[in-house]
């Protein structure tokens, strides 16, 4: 199925991505920085979390449905 | 060049690298999320159009094969061959399982299919959420960025014109500090 991982995929991805944030963050230290890490950067990471664990039930309902229907 | 303006141009790059990965997840994240939005798409139409038909021609042709069987079996009863009864017996019940285990395939695609939208198109939501997201919230955060790398841009050629030529004590403000400055006094003027 070739969605299946991509619960695995976007947790990398968003990792990764926060993982740029830091060292970004190093180097941009007023209120600015601080605003969009809170505007963007948070609110990101937690519909991330949701959104992964969410791709990952779905994939597991998917693979159930393949077995069954196969 | 001065230690100060280096500083500013560097995170100047910050902002514009940091932006370049952020545009580089949005295109990947929004990709992954269509894929799994087309798989739910695909699997509600694998489903009705490929998985319910071909079952239940599954289910039709195991009851040919039973009525075959059966048929045969009549005929052997007929011949009075206990030992081709016998025979014929074990194949009908054979064709019997088979025709119940194919039957209980068709009733859970037909579960599959009637409950499809309620315990796969509720988890898509999160998915939906999410594609908003990288679609507006995060174009916004693209937008904040590329105005703050353009108004820390602004501030450091407004300070180099306003600079007396050879003033290189590294006296300007580095980057946090910049933009903050750099807003103030965009507010003032």
């Amino acid at each position: 199925m070739s969605s299946s991982g991509s619960g695995a995929r976007l947790t990398a991805l968003t990792k990764q991505l926060e993982g740029h944030w830091q060292q970004t963050r190093q180097a941009w230290t007023d209120a600015k920085a601080a605003e969009f890490e809170e505007r963007f950067m948070r609110e990101l990471a937690t519909v991330a979390n949701v959104t992964c664990a969410g791709i990952d039930n779905l994939e597991q309902i998917l693979r159930n449905l393949r077995t069954d229907c196969e | 060049m001065p230690a100060a303006t280096n500083a500013r141009v560097t995170s100047i790059d910050v902002l514009d690298d940091f932006r370049a990965k952020l545009l580089v997840y949005v295109a990947r994240s929004r990709r992954l999320l269509d894929d799994v939005n087309d798989e739910i798409v695909r699997t509600r139409v694998w489903l009705q159009s490929d998985r319910l038909p071909h079952w239940k021609k599954q289910v039709w042709l195991k009851q040919k094969e039973l009525a075959a069987a059966d048929q045969e079996l009549m005929t052997a009863r007929l011949s009075d061959m206990p030992e081709a009864v016998q025979a014929r017996r074990i194949v009908v019940n054979k064709c019997k399982a088979a025709l119940r285990e194919t039957e209980a395939r068709l009733e859970r695609v037909k579960k599959w299919v009637k409950h499809y939208g309620s315990a796969v198109e509720p988890k898509a939501k999160v998915v939906i959420q999410m594609r908003q997201m990288v679609d507006h919230d995060l174009r916004k955060a693209i937008a904040f960025l590329e105005q703050a790398a353009s108004t820390l841009s602004d501030y450091a050629e407004i300070r180099k014109v306003g600079q007396p030529a050879g003033d290189s004590t590294g006296e300007a403000p580095v980057a946090s500090d910049t933009l903050a400055a750099a807003e103030s006094n965009s507010k003032t003027t």
